[in-house]
């Protein structure tokens, strides 16, 4: 996985992260560039900086270590710019107004720096400072802990997963779909950051099942109503649904008899409901299953899961591997 | 008798020969500068129409029959020197070949062309085209400069090699 990063990075970061020790390589959540700051590897939720030979130090060390560690230089964030952009940066307009870039191998690359506004807008960002490389993860067989609750008597049960960021959602998804569809079912997937298939010239590097459409790069709430229309599957799978639109595209969704699978921000059901979003949702009866994550035995810690009425029908935690 | 008359042909048919080189330079120089600019121009629409990403772009330009060897023989290189080097930007790269290859262009064209490198890549497409689209207005000075140069010089430097070379088998017979 960390072979599909590589090429993205400049030169000094590049042979840094290649120097690491396997089993440092393999646990690589983050890498986190910001100009004329330590180079960041986040590793198991905890944030370590680097020394020029590939040696990890906790980050909280950093103080008391008088610049031991590897500092990002301009030229660092200018190559990696240009690398992750195919020297065209032109080309990734809209990518930089969303302030991420999805590269090769569905992994999401963040971008920030200065916005420039036009009528209030976001025209685009220059002068960019920091970004953050997040290596996605294939977990295949993890949806074994929630597909029971899901799957019941052929049907497939509307399902909203809650999780803070970074801990495992879009993993999840993923592997539900995969296994959705090779039980037989048609699956769309509406890929809006490309990440959950990670889309490249069209076609998944993720393996997301063999029935299995993805409408690549659209927004939510177009896109499911597009894809009903146009495939017409059983059931429709979407990452951090969170605005007024995905509402109205949801319960459009449910009127067709569409089972959907998605997932939301949040730490937990009864902190969600507080947002009106949510709870229109709820009393719409939308979603048949409600499942939290957490991160609290590490990255993919199923919490509960709760029915319709909010009933627990299956408590936590248990880390899912 | 026989080696005068061989020692001043060989003297005539040297200057001769480096008249029509110096007129070479000057029939050559606009040539090049308008290929470059119709290079350009074709940049321009690869990024604003079909947002294609800049190596891409150089590998079509020298593919094409768009223009002659001469000018897309940098893009070209510069796509060579931006896969053999790791680290390098496309216009460090862009910058290299310049500096690398005889062009018949003259330095100041040089520089013209060098005010793309900072920005190649680097910025929106409104940008990138923007500035694009100075240097080629700016080549097109350069251009109709070097045409009147070329009107002036290119018959006289033919002649004048000649001229040059009967006035010295003259002077020493």
């Amino acid at each position: 996985m960390l072979n599909e990063i590589l090429p993205s990075l400049s030169l000094n970061i590049k042979s840094i992260i290649m120097n690491l020790p396997e089993n440092i390589k393999y646990s690589l959540e983050e890498i986190r560039l910001r100009e004329n700051k330590p180079l960041a590897l986040t590793i198991n939720q905890t944030v370590y900086n680097v020394t020029e030979r590939s040696v990890i130090k906790p980050s909280a060390e950093y103080i008391r270590s008088n610049g031991l560690f590897y500092s990002v230089t301009h030229k660092d964030i200018e190559n990696t710019m240009q690398l992750i952009s195919n020297y065209s940066i032109y080309a990734f307009e809209d990518e930089l107004k969303n302030c991420f870039i999805t590269i090769k191998g569905g992994h999401r690359v963040g971008l920030v720096g200065r916005v420039v506004l036009e009528n209030g807008r976001i025209k685009t960002q220059k002068n960019i400072a920091s970004m953050n490389f997040r290596i996605s993860k294939e977990k295949k067989g993890i949806a074994k802990y929630v597909l029971p609750y899901i799957l019941e008597n052929k049907t497939i049960k509307n399902a909203l997963v809650i999780s803070p960021p970074k801990c495992g959602k879009t993993t999840l998804l993923r592997d539900l779909a995969r296994n959705i569809s090779n039980m037989g079912y048609n699956t769309g997937i509406i890929d809006e950051r490309s990440e959950i298939a990670g889309c490249f010239n069209g076609l998944p590097c993720k393996d997301v099942g063999i029935n299995t459409d993805i409408l690549d790069g659209c927004p939510k709430d177009i896109g499911i109503m597009l894809i009903i229309r146009s495939m017409s599957p059983q059931v429709v799978i979407t990452d951090e649904i969170g605005r007024m639109e995905d509402l109205n595209a949801i319960q459009e969704c449910l009127r067709t008899g569409t089972s959907i699978i998605t997932s939301i921000h949040g730490s937990s059901l009864e902190d969600i409901n507080e947002r009106p979003f949510v709870k229109q949702l709820y009393l719409t009866k939308a979603f048949d299953v409600y499942v939290t994550l957490s991160s609290k035995m590490g990255t993919g810690t199923l919490e509960k899961i709760q029915d319709k009425n909010f009933n627990v029908i299956m408590s936590g935690p248990v880390k899912m591997e | 008798m026989i080696l005068k008359i061989l020692g001043s042909l060989i003297v005539l048919i040297s200057t001769t020969l480096f008249g029509i080189q110096i007129s070479h330079k000057y029939r050559t120089r606009p040539l090049v500068l308008s290929d470059m600019i119709r290079c350009l121009e074709y940049l321009i629409t690869q990024i604003s129409y079909g947002q294609t990403s800049l190596p891409e772009s150089f590998d079509n330009l020298s593919t094409s029959q768009l223009s002659s060897d001469k000018a897309s023989f940098i893009f070209k290189s510069a796509l060579k020197i931006l896969k053999c080097e790791e680290g390098i930007t496309i216009g460090e790269s862009f910058d290299r070949a310049l500096d690398s290859s005889d062009l018949y262009l003259n330095k100041q064209d040089k520089n013209i062309l060098k005010y793309l490198s900072p920005n190649l890549g680097n910025t929106d497409a409104e940008n990138q085209i923007k500035s694009i689209k100075l240097v080629i207005q700016q080549l097109s000075g350069q251009l109709s400069e070097a045409e009147q140069l070329r009107q002036k010089n290119e018959k006289l430097f033919k002649e004048l090699g000649f001229l040059f070379g009967l006035m010295i088998v003259i002077l020493l017979i």
